[in-house]
């Protein structure tokens, strides 16, 4: 804000030193929104996924879907499936979504057990002050991946700046 | 004047964007369901029978017991095998259930050109809905019926039977 003073005041000053005397009038808007602002709503669960001898992946997008490639899914027992979920409110102003590279999942019982997750995807469904943004990703397995609950209570960040 | 309207302009709102960012935080879950497996630990035998019209069956038991036509059975001994079930061992996670599919052939047959033996299979679990029991083995026994006809080919008949569990 200080520097923003200043070139202010130059500007003015130099007229003022060309002519005798000089008057001018300035018209100074500003328009202030709201801080950009965002709420999760839903945590990212990529639910049951059955382990091959091989390596493989799950994809499981914005919308909730899922799509097994070397691995299997159990139609009957998904458990719990669900993209991450949350609230962007932005005052109907252009803004930018980051996410993460990639992300490391622990099993609970074997930290040395991992499993990766990447390719992050994000669906907005617009609002006309606030958005609800779904994000989806891609979970890679290994061969003969360990059988567990995997998480990571750091989680991952989605940030949102406004453009 | 203009201009210094719309820098001063653009500066301040310039300013006030740059910094307006947000973040918030997810966790990521995920369950691993171990793979199902099946491992065959027993074959089928029927035994040795007398090669005359009736049939014999091998129950899908553990013990698997031989009943049939008294025409075709044939005392053990002399060099004849057991007659028994055939046993898999069976692993599914627990919680989960898992169906059983047989790949069955129609006829046992001597060597790959030889005469055939009319042949059907049966195990005692059931096609769909079977709980699995994490890494204790799940036992599945293999029975069958064999058919006979009059003056049937003497010799040694085989097959394969192919059987699949998956999870549903």
């Amino acid at each position: 804000m200080n520097r923003i003073i200043f070139i202010l005041f130059l500007l003015l000053s130099s007229q003022a030193f060309s002519q005798a005397s000089a008057s001018a009038k300035v018209t100074s808007r500003a328009t202030i929104i709201d801080p950009i602002q965002i709420d999760k709503t839903l945590d990212l669960d990529f639910g049951n996924v059955i382990s091959s001898y091989n390596p493989g992946s799950v994809i499981l997008s914005p919308d909730g879907s899922r799509t097994a490639q070397g691995v299997q899914i159990s139609t009957n027992f998904p458990g719990t499936v669900n993209p991450a979920e949350a609230v962007v409110i932005h005052g109907n102003n252009n803004y930018a979504i980051t996410l993460p590279e990639s992300f490391v999942l622990y099993n609970s019982q074997n930290p040395d057990q991992q499993l990766r997750v990447n390719n992050f995807t994000v669906l907005p469904e617009e609002g006309t002050i606030s958005d609800i943004i779904k994000v989806g990703a891609t979970l890679h397995l290994k061969a003969n991946q360990a059988s567990g609950f995997y998480t990571n209570s750091a989680g991952f960040n989605v940030t949102v700046s406004y453009n | 004047m203009k201009k210094i309207t719309f820098i001063l302009f653009a500066l301040i709102t310039g300013t006030t964007f740059a910094q307006e960012k947000a973040t918030e935080s997810a966790t990521v879950h995920a369950e691993i369901v171990m793979p199902i497996s099946i491992e065959n630990t027993r074959g089928l035998n029927f035994g040795r029978l007398i090669g005359t019209a009736g049939s014999a069956t091998v129950a899908s038991t553990a013990t698997g017991e031989r009943t049939g036509d008294s025409d075709v059975l044939a005392v053990t001994g002399n060099g004849s095998t057991a007659p028994q079930s055939g046993v898999f061992a069976i692993n599914a996670a627990d919680g989960y259930t898992y169906s059983v599919t047989l790949d069955a052939p129609e006829n046992l047959q001597i060597g790959t050109e030889g005469a055939t033996l009319a042949v059907s299979f049966t195990h005692n679990l059931e096609d769909t809905g079977n709980a699995g029991a994490g890494t204790t083995d799940i036992p599945l026994y293999l029975g069958g019926t064999v058919t006979l006809v009059d003056q049937q080919a003497e010799g040694n008949y085989s097959g394969t039977v192919g059987v699949t569990v998956a999870y549903e």
